[in-house]
């Protein structure tokens, strides 16, 4: 393997690791208690720039490094306590994420941005390091260290401060320039330069050793740099104090003072944090197909074992429990891992709820409910930007102002809850605003507007599905959030292509409820296995209500339209799934079978089946990866035996004995 | 996805030979993913009568077809010695079953003749060349047309408008 390829793979990393560095780097700046902040979550944000920084460093991108670096001197002054954390800190973090990520993808496609975009943050983050001093004089709180200091009767700042007197070696004029400019931040600094051509730097600081050396680093070799300390005495501060030589960079490996110790604790600590590693997700895929196949090995083996004698090969018999059990557990580990918790795609919205409402000057709450549900990992990929799209709007045109929404007896904080669920083989999204639902007169104006025939008599449902048609919009400004009519259009379709559909729901002054309906791919299901015929079904256990199995009294014909099933004082259709699926019966009295009543959308319906097979944890495949979509068939999964079996679409299912089914009916629409 | 205009290029391309009520079909080695003997489906309902069912293969699940089916040709019964030719079109895998594999042949361009016309009544598209080799006649086939791709792949629009 040549190296450039090396490289490359390593330039793939950092912009993978940078982004999820970006991305956490965000998260704890949204979550961080301004007033209060956790020393722990500052680390954290402090290791994440340093860690952009030195990728960035190793790859030349010296605006990155630039940017992270003044991020990282003020986080560092912010985790010492030096500095006090304020909401222009977060702000401006945040501004300078944002930067960092358009420099990010700038790298990443070969088409760096200009130098000029970060240039506001860079100014507004040097502000921010220069207000330290004031920052410090206005601080009331004091640790430890400081009201020992106190005590003793010097400042704290000054107990902190120590000298640092750094000869450097030869450098260019860009190099020291560079570096003063760095070591300029973090405290005095003063250059002067000895006659044989070396140059000397007087730094008082509050810095440790290690950082003046870790700065120093970027430009020099350590080994070159010689660096000597000593503590600056409250009364003088004058140069020829801090000449007494304590520690030098170059046998610095020897001194292990408690601080050295405690930092190295935490460099420990913050790699302890990185518990995950990048896979190709081939190879999880493969993975999974593999360990399908070994479970499937295993329960052949099984099978043979179960004819041998259970006392002449016990020891056999019980090795084979256990590895029944392992192969299980192996099975169940593995299948996780292409499993993503909407977690991930929900903590993206908080920010933009806040910055968005804050720009439309609305107020507005994001309450997230269901982020434990595991989604696939390409199903949670595409399904951002539909959300993304529908949070925007429920803020944009859902939620009133303030003033307004007062006016209205409401809480002046609107509400918006985005949740997810597992739901009868699907995955239910849904975003919902409080705010002032959709105007039915001004759709159906807008509509007839566009030349869509509208008629008063239609249902709420059509109505809104208006909004779905493309360049449809009741926004009489085009703002940049909204307003051109392209969005609802493109969500609708996105979404189509995933196989999923969106709803609507709305009331007048009262909210609007977006619903997106999701099959699942990969999803892991609970399914139960049913048989009819020589065939096997699967159906997902959240859709099964009850199984029952029938007296001759329960089952009424209507003359002509199919039977249905009293149970619990409800009548429900019931639906002989031979006659569905043309498969040759075993038996065709219900009286003889099991009756699974099923439920989907608040509709139930019950199936005669012959007989139960069980229940456990299914894999669902996608038919259309080599075939194609089959009605009534949500899709297939691998059986213990190898053999392939297919899981019923119950909400489709349902369609059919809503419209009250006939055995020609069935025929007619299986047919069609 | 190999191109079929490579077919024709230059030099020598190689076929796998088939037969199918008694005729000898090739098909561009490249597409053949697999080579197996039959195993029990699982049937679907609701697809053309030429559409078996699926198959478990390693994981994936995938569609079999019969071709005699489809022809209306002579049906042997299906066992073990039924044979399945696993391919590669249009990025899906599929299943085809045959009634043998006979070899692998490698045929230069000259050896290659041009297809039959026979008039607008029989469409036969498909083939896209006749091989002559030892006297034996084989006809190569485009998959693609072949099994009309959009008969077994395509999601059915009518039904998910």
């Amino acid at each position: 393997m040549s190296s450039s390829i090396e490289i490359g793979q390593f330039f793939e990393v950092f912009f993978e690791e940078s982004e999820e560095l970006l991305a956490e780097m965000e998260g704890l700046l949204l979550a961080i208690d301004v007033s209060a902040p956790d020393k722990e979550e500052c680390n954290a944000i402090f290791r994440a720039a340093h860690s952009i920084k030195g990728g960035a460093a190793m790859f030349g991108l010296t605006d990155m490094v630039e940017l992270t670096h003044i991020m990282e001197s003020l986080l560092d002054n912010i985790r010492k306590g030096n500095m006090r954390l304020s909401d222009g800190h977060v702000n401006g973090f945040l501004k300078a994420k944002d930067i960092l990520k358009r420099q990010l993808s700038g790298h990443h496609q070969h088409l760096p941005i200009g130098s000029e975009v970060a240039e506001d943050v860079l100014v507004l983050l040097r502000d921010l390091s220069n207000q330290r001093t004031n920052n410090l004089g206005a601080a009331t709180h004091l640790d430890a260290s400081e009201i020992q200091a106190t005590l003793k009767g010097g400042s704290p700042i000054v107990e902190d401060a120590h000298c640092f007197r750094i000869e450097l070696p030869f450098t260019s004029v860009e190099d020291l320039n560079a570096l003063t400019a760095e070591l300029g931040l973090k405290g005095k600094l003063s250059c002067e330069n000895l006659p044989d051509g070396k140059t000397v730097l007087q730094l008082e600081t509050t810095q440790t050793l290690d950082d003046v050396v870790a700065i120093c680093s970027f430009l020099l070799n350590p080994r070159d740099i010689h660096i000597t300390q000593a503590s600056v005495l409250p009364v003088d501060k004058d140069k020829e104090a801090c000449a007494l030589p304590i520690v030098t960079a170059t046998n610095k490996a020897s001194s292990e003072s408690s601080y050295d110790k405690s930092r190295r604790g935490e460099a420990i600590s913050g790699r302890q944090d990185s518990r995950f590693i990048r896979v190709n997700l081939d190879k999880a895929d493969q993975l999974i197909n593999l360990v399908g196949e070994l479970v499937i090995t295993q329960a052949m083996i099984d099978q043979h074992a179960g004819r041998l004698d259970a006392i002449n090969h016990e020891q056999l018999l019980n090795h084979l429990t256990t590895l029944a059990r392992n192969t299980r557990d192996l099975q169940e580990s593995v299948m996780s891992i292409r499993m993503i918790p909407m977690d991930l795609v929900f903590s993206r919205f908080p920010r933009m709820v806040k910055e968005l409402a804050a720009k439309l000057g609305k107020k507005a709450k994001l309450i997230t409910l269901g982020g434990a549900t595991e989604l696939d990992k390409g199903l949670i990929e595409r399904i951002i930007d539909p959300l993304t799209h529908l949070v925007r709007n429920s803020i944009d045109h859902g939620l009133e102002l303030p003033h307004e929404r007062l006016a209205n007896n409401k809480a002046e904080t609107g509400t918006i809850i985005l949740s997810a669920v597992h739901d009868s083989g699907n995955v239910v999204l849904q975003v919902h605003d409080d705010g002032i639902g959709l105007d039915r007169g001004s759709i159906m104006q807008k509509a007839s507007d566009c030349g869509i025939s509208v008629s008063a008599e239609m249902s709420d449902e059509e109505v809104w599905q208006f909004i779905f048609a493309p360049g449809f919009t009741t926004a009489r400004t085009v703002t940049d959030i909204s307003g051109r009519g392209v969005g609802m259009d493109v969500v609708k379709r996105n979404i189509a292509a995933m196989g999923g559909s969106v709803d609507i729901q709305s009331n007048q002054g009262q909210g609007t409820t977006v619903t997106i309906s999701l099959p699942l791919t990969l999803a892991i299901l609970e399914g139960m296995l049913i048989r009819t015929g020589n065939e096997v079904y699967i159906l997902p256990l959240l859709a099964v209500v009850e199984c029952l199995q029938p007296v001759s009294g329960q089952i009424h014909e209507i003359t002509g339209k199919g039977l249905v099933i009293h149970v619990r004082d409800e009548y429900i259709p019931l639906m002989l799934l031979y006659e569905l699926f043309a498969i040759q019966p075993r038996l065709t009295n219900p009286t003889e079978g099991i009756v699974v009543v099923v439920e989907a959308l608040g509709k139930k319906t019950a199936l005669l089946v012959d007989s139960l097979v069980g229940q456990q944890q299914i894999v669902v495949k996608n038919l259309e990866t080599n075939f194609r979509r089959i009605p009534w068939i949500a899709g297939a999964t691998i059986l213990g035996d190898g053999s392939v079996s297919l899981i019923l679409d119950v909400p489709s299912l349902l369609n059919i004995t809503s419209q009250f089914c006939t055995k020609q009916t069935c025929y007619n629409l299986a047919s069609s | 996805m190999q191109n079929d205009q490579t077919h024709f290029a230059k030099g020598e391309v190689e076929f796998l030979t088939f037969t199918i009520d008694g005729e000898e079909y090739g098909i561009d080695i490249l597409k053949v993913k697999e080579i197996r003997a039959y195993e029990n489906v699982t049937k679907i309902v609701n697809t053309p009568p030429f559409i078996l069912g699926v198959i478990n293969l390693r994981g994936y699940i995938v569609p079999i077809v019969d071709m005699r089916v489809k022809f209306n040709l002579r049906i042997e019964a299906y066992d073990q010695f039924t044979v399945v030719i696993v391919l590669t079109i249009a990025g899906r895998l599929i299943g085809m079953v045959v009634d043998g594999v006979s070899d692998v042949v490698s045929l230069a361009t000259e050896q290659i003749l041009p297809a039959p016309r026979l008039g607008a009544i029989q469409d036969v598209r498909y083939v896209i060349g006749i091989g002559a080799i030892d006297g034996r006649m084989i006809l190569l086939i485009d998959l693609e047309r072949w099994l009309s791709v959009e008969d077994i792949v395509q999601i059915d629009k009518a039904e998910h408008p």
